[in-house]
């Protein structure tokens, strides 16, 4: 038998923006992640949130996941909540039935889903289903169940913002299985309204991209050139530099440490394919962040870093060839990163993400220095 | 291209100490025991305490407030591979202290409970110290703790475990070494002095790095009241 409680998978993510740019294969070393055999097993939606997420994603999704899911509160009310699916219209597949229970009943077709408007209220003008159909495969809607009463419609599909169309609506109704519904006791009409609320939200949208495996492929060629692959504005990167500065004092305090930092972020002019960011140490108690926009800095920044890879050659990986070369590269008392002029790169999600990975850095070596 | 740091840095980023991480356990467990009972009760079986301790354990305000920056990961099942490449899961009990991502270094915390019967410490020892001592846990790392749960006081059972780890035919089985001062003993504990009872020290011969380990052992008792000989330090040496 083997354990595999140390099996671990270097899952690269390499996206196409950068690829693409370059005209060759390349990863960016925060696309390279390293996962857990015994992660993946218990938690298989991990390969999609370490597509896109970061350390701090994933254990936001962790504490989220302690406070239950959608499931488990339909399942715990009172009145049970239930969900399903719209009617069937004929098909060849299935036999075909009478309306039954949607003899009587108005009918919403799909492109009748208010596009921005989250509540489908008793002005809402509809014909009948029997206007429309005289037979269905089946009726849906858990036996009409969800034709009635208080309940949350979505369609399929997404907005081109990522976002769900869901609506609230208590007026009786049916529509057909491109539709989905869930509904609930009248004593929670409150709670759908709310989950209307909840699902038509960002946090919704981060969520999905996160947990779900469809929601993240480009439709066509022309979709990968999205907003993150354009150049960062200089504002960008200056919030960039303010808030790797701010995380990496939290890293500090939290941690109990000190001694002050620089932070300078260098691009070089307009129209450089590549900034830099050098974290040192001031000797100071004072944190200063700056941004200097200079051709002469940026290549100083370079001869520096240039220095490093030349004093440390010989432990290059071999792996680091198929790598753009902006891995962060410690030399003497300072961290660089050297990174595309994307805005990818520059968000202040990535400053957290390269705060702590500076700061896990140094707290692994100096913990293997006193453990080992 | 990944190099260490310079040491100044550590100074900036300290990471969390043994010491800090085993009272941080020990004061953690009193805080559950004191205000969700049920989560440490004794009645609970191993990978339930070790889910529920570990839980609060990651709490990242708790965590910050602390000092103690660190992932708490709980491996309450283990995969194993057999031979035809299928995959079982089997049930065990321990927690690693995580800086970073997987690969990084780490400290794993192996937890059973005591219930005062001589199998109960068997298992202790042969169920889960031996892990530590055969290389299925701590490879290459110079320290380790084992955890005993128990439902009496914890200086007591403490005390009990020293006496039956220090049997010389088992000390054997479990590769003791000899502190400095020619003890297999080390109490009170050199490493973490407010939340461990002793230390032990255990060659591992079979290994690759051979160095030997050292582990500390702490016991949590889930009764308070049982508990009173726990020093506000969460100090628990066992008695002479």
């Amino acid at each position: 038998m083997i354990d595999l409680a140390e099996e671990q998978v270097d899952y690269w993510a390499p996206k196409a923006d950068v690829s693409l740019a370059l005209g060759r294969l390349a990863l960016h070393p925060s696309d390279q992640k390293l996962l857990s055999v015994h992660d993946i097993y218990a938690k298989p939606h991990l390969l999609i949130s370490a597509y896109w997420g970061e350390q701090r994603d994933l254990d936001l999704l962790r504490r989220l996941q302690r406070f239950g899911t959608l499931a488990q509160t339909m399942a715990g009310r009172p009145e049970p909540w239930v969900s399903g699916k719209g009617f069937h219209a004929p098909n060849l597949s299935n036999r075909s039935r009478s309306l039954g229970p949607l003899e009587a009943l108005a009918f919403l077709p799909a492109d009748r889903m208010p596009r921005d408007y989250p509540v489908i209220a008793s002005d809402v003008q509809l014909d009948q289903v029997k206007d429309h159909f005289y037979i269905v495969a089946s009726p849906g809607g858990k036996n009409a169940r969800l034709y009635h009463g208080p309940r949350v419609i979505l369609p399929d599909g997404l907005t081109e913002e990522y976002g769900i169309r869901a609506a609230y609506t208590h007026e009786a109704f049916a529509f057909t299985s491109s539709i989905g519904a869930i509904g609930g006791g009248p004593d929670d009409e409150a709670l759908l309204k709310f989950l209307a609320a909840y699902l038509r939200s960002p946090v919704a949208t981060y969520l999905l991209i996160l947990t779900g495996y469809s929601v993240i492929q480009p439709q066509n060629y022309a979709r990968l050139a999205t907003p993150l692959l354009h150049r960062p504005a200089s504002r960008e990167v200056g919030t960039y530099v303010k808030v790797l500065a701010r995380a990496l004092e939290t890293h500090r305090r939290h941690s109990g440490g000190h001694g002050g930092l620089n932070v300078d972020a260098v691009v070089d002019g307009n129209g450089g394919f590549f900034g830099a960011v050098r974290i040192s140490l001031s000797g100071e108690n004072n944190d200063r962040a700056t941004l200097v926009r200079s051709e002469e800095a940026f290549h100083a920044l370079l001869m520096d870093v240039e220095a490093a890879f030349e004093s440390q050659l010989d432990r290059t990986e071999r792996d680091a060839l198929f790598k753009i070369p902006n891995a962060m590269v410690v030399a003497g008392d300072a961290f660089y990163f050297l990174k595309p002029m994307r805005r990818r790169f520059w968000l202040a999600r990535a400053a957290l993400a390269d705060a702590d990975l500076i700061a896990r850095t140094v707290q692994a070596a100096a913990w293997k220095k006193l453990t080992s | 291209m990944n190099t260490a740091p310079s040491d100044a840095w550590f100074s900036v980023f300290p990471p969390p100490r043994i010491p800090d991480v085993v009272t941080y356990v020990a004061q953690t467990w009193a805080w559950l025991r004191s205000t969700y009972a049920n989560a440490v009760g004794f009645e609970n079986d191993e990978p339930t305490l070790t889910d529920n301790l570990c839980e609060a354990l990651a709490d990242p305000e708790r965590r910050f407030n602390h000092r103690v920056d660190c992932d708490f990961q709980a491996e309450t099942w283990e995969l194993r591979r057999a031979a035809d490449g299928t995959v079982s899961r089997l049930a065990r009990a321990d927690i690693r202290v995580i800086l970073g991502a997987p690969g990084t270094p780490h400290f794993v915390l192996e937890f059973k409970k005591l219930d005062g019967s001589t199998s109960a410490r068997w298992r202790y020892c042969h169920d889960g110290l031996n892990r530590f001592v055969e290389g299925k846990y701590a490879v290459g790392h110079a320290f380790g703790a084992m955890c005993g749960i128990t439902a009496a006081a914890a200086t007591r059972e403490a005390t009990a475990m020293a006496t039956y780890i220090a049997d010389p035919s088992r000390a054997v089985a479990l590769q003791c070494l000899t502190d400095d001062a020619g003890a297999l003993i080390t109490t009170p504990s050199v490493v973490a002095l407010s939340g461990s009872a002793f230390d032990t020290h255990h060659a591992r011969p079979t290994l690759a790095p051979s160095e030997p380990i050292t582990l500390l052992h702490i016991f949590l008792s889930s009764d308070p009241a049982a508990d009173g000989d726990v020093d506000a330090e969460g100090g628990q040496q066992p008695s002479a």
